[in-house]
């Protein structure tokens, strides 16, 4: 990713070799940071901003669950991958989790996983800042006639950072490594 | 229909009743015709079994065996004969109950239906069971994996040596080892694809790093549909098992079974020439935690056995040519 390097990832496991180990994995692109529990963990968040937390799912003492519904409760704006010798079960379906890995993992998975999660999180961001720009562009031309508005070079800005957003929303959906994920967003559009 | 409610009876609702009355592990419903009976099964959470006359009003057991196959079906004659009880028991009935034969009807039918529920909780309980285990293995087993794989790749950071190679792969073996175990156990598992594989090819990829130990090909080996990794852990198994029993200095055979009319191959073997396998003690070998080695773990040949049944294939113990142990294993679809 173009700007992964400015991207905080939280990695939180409470066996050190294994949480260095991702260190290991990200930290030519990433910035890290490792915690080796649930509640370090939390107050890592309290200070500071991070993009994606990988979390373990069983730790001693504030479980990963726990951290996540946390993170959920205090509707944190990040990632969150779980990374668990645990198997999925039915009830991954209601956690609030944007990626779930199945230890072992390899340094492909976890990379691939982390760089899914982000462009994800990048598509949503793109989403957002686009349907603001279209709920003023609905706004202006209901009040003036388009001929008004032709005269406004600020309205001829905002067409054209529509214009720019799409584009970049298309650019992402094909950076998507796996195609039924970028066929399910093709789809949205 | 209550939440109770654990069998069906198909029948005269006066029998019914009777039925009803006697039985012990829950509400028993009843239904006029197959048809109403079939409509019920749906409606019901936790059925342990439909209980049905062979000529109930509007059609016969064997049309309600065909339509529900994966429901337990209690087949309650008032006359019943050998060739009936025949049919029904191999067109799939649980139970075949000829009432004629009995001094109360409703409460030998009754009985059959507890027994049937009984069964069933006793499943139930060793599928939770088997969950449980799965679960403890798949999580117990990855996470020292984790640990080790992250430490041999922080390892490589310091220095490089051919073992941390050797040993990454080998953890990447155990952690399918783990992934194949958890599949067996559980039962929900999707089913097994099966697709062609060379048999040769994955003897060859199969066959251990042991440099004491011989592999000798005998005869041109079928192509056979298996599941490649499954495959892959099934001639592991083998060869690490000829190993552990007939030393590193083993020379391990194998070759394609023959139809005894016919060059068509039907499976293959793998034959060793250390101690052999006792004949008494050849379907042993095949059951979970049983090992003659010290350090064995009884896994092996029990999940050589487990992969070759979902192959729908059949394993066997003979002796070899050089006296030690031959294990066959023969296969409809060879190709």
């Amino acid at each position: 990713m173009d700007d992964s390097s400015e991207k905080t990832i939280l990695i939180v496991d409470d066996e050190e070799m294994v949480a260095e180990s991702y260190e290991l994995y990200l930290q030519d692109d990433y910035n890290t940071i490792v915690e080796l529990s649930g509640g370090a963990a939390l107050m890592e968040l309290d200070q500071n901003e991070v993009d994606l937390v990988l979390v373990d799912r069983r730790m001693p003492g504030m479980s990963g669950d726990v951290v996540i519904e946390h993170i959920d409760k205090w509707e944190m704006d990040f990632q969150v991958i779980m990374v668990t010798a645990v198997d999925p079960d039915i009830d991954i379906v209601d956690m609030p989790v944007d990626g779930y890995l199945t230890k072992p993992v390899s340094e492909d998975e976890l990379v691939d996983a982390v760089e899914r999660a982000l462009s994800i999180k990048h598509y949503e961001d793109l989403i957002a800042e686009y349907n603001q720009l279209a709920e003023k562009y609905e706004v202006l031309t209901a009040e003036f006639s388009s001929r008004e508005l032709a005269n406004h070079d600020r309205f001829a800005e905002l067409e054209s950072d529509m214009d720019a957003i799409e584009a970049e929303i298309a650019e992402t959906v094909e950076k998507f490594s796996d195609s039924k994920l970028s066929d399910a967003f093709r789809r949205l559009h | 229909m209550g939440p109770d409610t654990c069998a069906i009876y198909i029948g005269s609702t006066a029998l019914g009743s009777d039925i009803a009355a006697a039985v012990e592990c829950g509400d028993l419903s009843l239904a006029d015709t197959t048809a109403d009976g079939i409509d019920a099964i749906d409606a019901i959470d936790d059925l342990c079994c439909v209980v049905t006359d062979h000529d109930p009003p509007a059609v016969d057991c064997f049309e309600l065996l065909n339509a529900v196959p994966d429901v337990p079906i209690i087949l309650a004659v008032s006359n019943g004969t050998s060739e009936l009880a025949t049919r029904a028991l191999r067109s799939g009935a649980e139970t075949y109950l000829d009432c004629s034969t009995v001094t109360a009807e409703p409460a030998a039918i009754a009985a059959a239906i507890d027994r049937c529920a009984a069964d069933r909780t006793h499943s139930q309980e060793a599928d939770a069971r088997i969950r449980e285990f799965s679960s403890l293995v798949s999580h117990e087993l990855r996470n020292p994996i984790q640990k080790a794989s992250s430490g041999i790749a922080l390892a490589k950071t310091q220095c490089e040596s051919e073992y941390l190679d050797e040993v990454e792969a080998t953890l990447s073996r155990m952690d399918s080892l783990v992934e194949n175990l958890v599949d067996l156990l559980d039962e929900t598992d999707p089913a097994i694809e099966l697709e062609a594989v060379a048999l040769d090819a994955a003897i060859r990829e199969a066959w251990p790093n042991a440099p004491h130990a011989t592999l000798s090909v005998e005869t041109a080996l079928p192509t056979v549909e298996a599941e490649p990794s499954r495959l892959y852990q099934l001639l592991e198994n083998l060869f690490r098992n000829c190993i552990d029993h007939a030393g590193e200095a083993v020379t391990v055979s194998v070759g394609a079974l023959t139809a005894a009319d016919s060059d068509e191959p039907t499976g293959f073997y793998v034959a060793d020439d250390g101690p052999g396998i006792d004949s008494h003690d050849r379907t042993q070998v095949f059951e979970y935690g049983y090992t003659t080695a010290s350090e064995g773990t009884g896994l092996g040949l029990a999940i050589v056995n487990e992969i070759a049944t979902a192959f729908d294939w059949r394993v066997s113990i003979t002796e070899s040519a050089a006296g030690g142990t031959r294990v066959e294993i023969s296969q409809q679809n060879v190709l």
